[in-house]
């Protein structure tokens, strides 16, 4: 990449430098990332199309969460443009599987901020992955264990309940 | 099983009229009070993953209002965003795929030939069922759930697509195995026939008596269904549980065999079915059938046993235990709660597993496997891991299965 201008700049494994900028968290911590990184969000690059100096503020991401969003997004970003047919782009995806689906054993609570944070900074990749695997979690279960495991009350009236079982007999089991 | 439909245009009445005849339906405000910190759109985006099913969706709307009206009011932005195409492959109602190897080359037609075959809407749903001989049987599942089965056979090398007349109604089968045979040696022709390279027979046994009777451990309703048969030495032989079916081709007589018991500890730690498989053993291949299981021992140690049948003794056929393979020495030490035997290729030897961080039984989020293994049972060496196919293999109902395919490229240029 370019040498840095007035953006703060590190030295990359290569010896270049690349344009980083820092995200502050909603309870401020500071996280410089490569701009390509950061870039995989759309919230962010709207904002670093706008301007401004001291970081850009994300407010409705805590510190952890937004540490796994970059984690994610740096370990995406690095990834060269697929070449199909050449066996290093396909270690590459292996690879990127693998670490999608390491990034992906956490509990439901972290899933669900990653998948609110996701949805804020508009990391396309990212909300799909959490989303299929909250619906992999769903799957094949029963409606009391999905209740369990989300903790929702359950809020159909009795008459509601046993209509809705008698309709999809065979459904609940 | 499932009585509703969510479809464009048929929304699942039940749901609907449950909360109150429509009125609920109304947009509400983001977050309702359910207790699940995730919007409407964001919970309609998890709701149109594609690993759901309608019995599942119909599940989720059962567990409280606010899921009831995303559910069934939203039912065609949930199926509009269904249709979108997928970069995963995995996912229930793509399909089947080919995992290479390294030393795979990609240059093979099967690449071009499968992805043409199987990309085309006939083979949307499709279950794969049997692997051999470089044809694979596909089950033809409709989304209508249209009671039939509809067997296609698949030559990924050729591009050759057979499709067998349908079963249905009478004839559909409640549960169903099925045997793939192609090389003549498997079909003792009598009157002898012209050995094709081309021909095949797929034997299916439905509704099967014998099989049924041996079925007592199996919870009722479960779909029965079993492994493709191996067929060696004129007969075909189906594992289940702890009994070997056999069925002679040219006179159609069946015989049950019990295996060698299984160790009563690993048989409570490892009640997964297919971590049984039943194979011909490549050097001897008009010989017994050798069964692998892998056990499941309490601590971190697993192994592969085969057991070989002894056809010496016309009379008693007996299983014999010859062989274990430590699969320590291949596996990371960390993680890891389980191996499942996936597939045995009956000319290479080779057998893959998976490994899994959850033991069976244990509901548990991190359900997938974590990779996949192939062990050569000649050399004992285990090959290098690639990452598992999402499923796990409990699942037997669902749509995911692994086969090993192999194919020998010099009979086919």
């Amino acid at each position: 990449m370019a040498a840095a201008d007035s953006c703060d700049g590190i030295s990359t494994s290569g010896g270049g430098w690349e344009k980083t900028v820092t995200l502050v968290s909603s309870d401020d911590a500071r996280f410089e990332v490569r701009e390509a990184a950061a870039s995989l969000s759309q919230t962010v690059r709207r904002m670093i199309r706008a301007g401004g100096d001291g970081g850009i503020p994300l407010p409705k991401v805590d510190a952890r969460t937004l540490s796994t969003v970059l984690e994610y997004c740096n370990k995406h970003a690095a990834v060269p443009a697929p070449a199909p047919e050449s066996s290093s782009a396909e270690a590459a995806a292996v690879d990127l599987e693998w670490f999608d689906k390491e990034l992906m054993h956490v509990d439901l609570a972290t899933l669900c901020s990653l998948i609110r944070a996701a949805d804020y900074l508009e990391v396309a990749g990212l909300l799909d992955l959490t989303c299929k695997t909250v619906a992999d979690m769903i799957k094949s279960k029963t409606a009391e264990e999905i209740r369990q495991m989300f903790g929702i009350q359950n809020d159909f009236t009795p008459e509601e309940e046993e209509q809705l079982s008698r309709e999809n007999a065979g459904v609940f089991e | 099983m499932a009585a509703v439909a969510i479809r464009p245009g048929s929304v699942p009445a039940g749901s609907a009229k449950s909360s109150n005849g429509g009125k609920r339906l109304k947009r509400t405000p983001r977050v309702e009070e359910d207790g699940v910190p995730l919007g409407d759109e964001i919970l309609l985006q998890v709701f149109a993953g594609h690993s759901l099913e309608t019995d599942d969706l119909v599940r989720c709307a059962a567990t409280c209002r606010r899921w009831c009206r995303l559910v069934s009011g939203e039912a065609e932005f949930i199926c509009r965003l269904r249709r979108r195409p997928s970069h995963d492959d995995d996912e229930t109602g793509a399909p089947p795929r080919f995992i290479p190897f390294d030393s795979f080359s990609r240059r093979a037609p099967i690449y071009s030939n499968s992805a043409a075959v199987l990309g085309g809407d006939l083979f949307k749903n499709c279950r794969l069922i049997a692997s051999r001989n470089g044809r694979l049987v596909l089950e033809l599942r409709r989304a209508s759930r249209g009671a039939a089965l509809r067997l296609a056979v698949f030559h990924p090398v050729t591009g050759d697509v057979s499709i067998l007349p349908t079963l249905s109604g009478k004839d559909m089968p409640g549960s169903s195995a099925c045997a793939l045979l192609s090389a003549a040696a498997d079909v003792p022709a009598d009157p002898p026939r012209p050995a094709s390279s081309t021909a095949f027979r797929l034997l299916i046994v439905y509704k099967p008596a014998g099989i049924r009777r041996q079925d007592r451990r199996r919870a009722p309703g479960q779909d029965a269904k079993m492994d493709a048969g191996v067929p060696a030495r004129g007969a075909v032989f189906w594992l289940h549980g702890a009994t070997v079916f056999s069925l002679r081709v040219d006179t159609l007589a069946a015989a049950v065999e019990t295996l060698f018991p299984l160790r009563k500890r690993s048989s409570e730690l490892c009640r997964c079915l297919c971590n049984r498989r039943l194979a011909v053993s490549p050097s001897r291949r008009t010989g017994g059938s050798a069964r692998c299981r892998s056990a499941e021992a309490a601590g971190t140690n697993f192994v592969i046993s085969i057991f070989r049948r002894d056809d010496e003794s016309a009379t008693k056929r007996t299983w014999a235990k010859p062989q274990d393979v430590e699969l320590n020495r291949f596996l990371p030490w960390w993680n890891m709660r389980r191996v499942c035997i996936r597939a045995v290729c009956e000319k290479s030897g080779l057998v893959f597993f998976a490994t899994g961080a959850n033991v069976y039984g244990q509901p548990d989020a991190r359900l997938r496997d974590l990779a996949l293994y192939v062990l050569d049972l000649e050399t004992k060496e285990a090959m290098r891991e690639v990452p598992a196919p999402e499923g796990g293999c409990f699942v037997r109902k669902s749509s995911w299965s692994l086969y090993g395919y192999e194919m020998d490229l010099v009979s086919y240029t």
